[in-house]
């Protein structure tokens, strides 16, 4: 275990090679791009056992990531903003085909290309963005430790649940330089080629699987989405996690809901507020959204407030998971703007 | 908790300042968190380096209010001068800021960093000289001798090809140091 001073592009490249990646496929793109620039120096010096390639565009470096994937290689991408919505295309084949590939999403502001820096308004894209009902991991790291503790997780549970896995950060998070923690994972999943018959790694069989992205009638395709519910539906308590941060045990009567950077903020804020009476939520997986947990939450609790980075995105899948409820929600949204630990402290005054 | 907000032109070399300022805080073992603030344009602009550090952990790497704010142009006082309250320091470049309302305020320092860094005799140690007065405005537990270690860390590739600016550099530095009595 080492303590270094990185910034939240090169903890991720540290934290997927110590997960065992092996290639990376991508275009550069403002807040993401130094991932892959990061990733290029260690390929330099690496070029036997890693793999890298800048592609023509973020279309294809999606469907070159799903390549290597199926091929048995642990490889990953890295976007933002106008890419993310061109890799779309093949994160929707990589969750129709549940291809455990992992996407570095560096959330900035849009829409289109807006500016370049931060937002949280890529919340909805990337859980549920294509033409299917996002059947894909999405996990919400708040800091920059946790940037590195959940990069090397999503690549076990893309490998060991096979489905798509995202790591939703922003280009605050991954520019921050700070001391954060280097600890080598005990147990990593296997990578295995999925497109051959026996795909258990060591035995020597040339057979090939036919994996289909294409159906000829509805019935084919109405299956195939059956079997991709009921995989969700089996997994999803597995997959979701969440956080409570509260200073004490005493009674709470207000809610803040948040995820990533805004969490982060509202966690500094009840902490320079010593405020007892409020307690913070946080999603860290906002697919499968921990909606059990965050009902056992609610016991006593007279206001919710969801504050975000994006209008209303993360409200959607709160509303959506509490209805039914009578609990009155407020909002406090700044779609591509930054929310500081001292707006949430006024937030908190207003709201009592 | 102490937050230094660093703001400047691109090119007055508010990042490798920051990254030098890191440097020396993260090797006295505090918490600390940087992250740098800048546009969509590839070159010029305001640039800006948000530095937070202290026992405690830093959970947000960005603030509103700062203890010490550092000037380096008159746009970037324009861009910052929202982040100054009453118990702010304020250190800015005299050369370039010709604003009135910046003098008022109670706590600031206003220092001709061009003219002294061309007096030493580059343009590019400016940032050094306003490093020595950051180190003395965050009091004395930073020595010349860790600025100077961590200088060298960072600019170490440089000074294989230019010895001459380490010399210049640790100049400046300690005349930065001095400024601030």
């Amino acid at each position: 275990m080492s303590k270094e001073l990185l910034t939240g592009n090169e903890i991720i490249v540290r934290a997927a090679l110590n997960a065992g990646a092996q290639a990376f496929f991508g275009y550069p793109i403002t807040p993401a791009t130094e991932i892959m620039a990061e990733w290029d120096t260690f390929y330099e010096k690496n070029r036997n056992n890693l793999l890298f390639l800048q592609t023509e565009d973020e279309m294809s470096a999606g469907f070159a990531t799903i390549g290597a994937v199926v091929t048995g290689k642990k490889a990953f991408t890295a976007t933002a903003g106008p890419g993310n919505i061109l890799m779309q295309d093949a994160f929707s084949m990589a969750e129709a085909m549940q291809i455990p590939i992992v996407a570095i999403i560096g959330q900035r502001g849009g829409p289109s290309t807006a500016s370049v820096i931060y937002s949280q308004q890529e919340l909805t894209l990337t859980a549920f963005g294509g033409n299917g009902e996002g059947y894909r991991i999405v996990y919400s790291p708040s800091t920059i430790q946790e940037l590195y503790d959940y990069t090397i997780k999503a690549f076990n549970t893309a490998w060991k649940y096979t489905t798509p896995t995202f790591v939703l950060t922003d280009g605050y998070t991954l520019k921050t330089r700070t001391n954060v923690e280097i600890t080598r994972p005990k147990n990593l999943e296997k990578s295995f080629p999925m497109v051959l018959k026996s795909n258990k790694r060591g035995k020597k069989e040339s057979e090939y699987v036919n994996l289909r992205n294409t159906y000829s009638v509805e019935e084919e395709c109405f299956k195939n989405n059956k079997t991709l519910i009921e995989k969700w539906n089996k997994i999803k308590s597995q997959i979701e996690e969440h956080e409570v941060y509260e200073l004490n045990k005493s009674k709470k009567d207000t809610l803040i809901i948040a995820h990533g950077n805004v969490a982060s903020s509202a966690k500094q804020a009840l902490y320079d507020t010593k405020k007892k009476s409020v307690k913070l939520f946080r999603p860290i997986t906002v697919n499968p959204f921990p909606i059990n947990a965050l009902k056992k939450e609610l016991k006593g609790i007279k206001q919710i407030i969801v504050t975000e980075s994006a209008n209303n995105q993360l409200l959607k899948l709160v509303k959506e998971n509490l209805y039914g409820l009578n609990i009155p929600i407020k909002t406090y949204n700044k779609p591509a703007l930054g929310i500081t630990p001292e707006e949430i402290i006024e937030l908190i005054k207003k709201n009592k | 908790m102490k937050k230094i907000l660093i703001a400047g032109e691109g090119g007055q070399g508010v990042q490798s300042l920051s990254k030098i300022l890191l440097d020396i805080l993260n090797n006295k073992d505090f918490h600390i968190s940087f992250v740098p603030n800048y546009g969509v344009e590839q070159r010029g602009g305001v640039s800006l380096g948000y530095i937070q550090f202290g026992t405690e952990n830093i959970y947000y790497p960005k603030f509103l209010k700062a203890n010490i704010m550092v000037i380096l142009s008159e746009r970037a006082f324009k861009r910052t001068s929202d982040y100054i309250n009453k118990d702010s320091i304020v250190i800015y470049n005299a050369d370039l800021i010709n604003d009135p309302t910046i003098k008022k305020i109670k706590k600031s320092y206003g220092f001709t960093f061009d003219t002294l860094s061309k007096e030493i005799g580059s343009l590019r140690v400016m940032n050094m000289i306003v490093l020595g007065t950051i180190m003395k405005t965050i009091k004395d537990f930073i020595k010349l001798g860790d600025a100077k270690k961590s200088i060298n860390r960072v600019f170490g590739d440089k000074y294989i090809k230019n010895p001459n600016l380490k010399v210049l550099n640790e100049k400046a530095l300690e005349l930065g140091y001095n400024l601030i009595k």
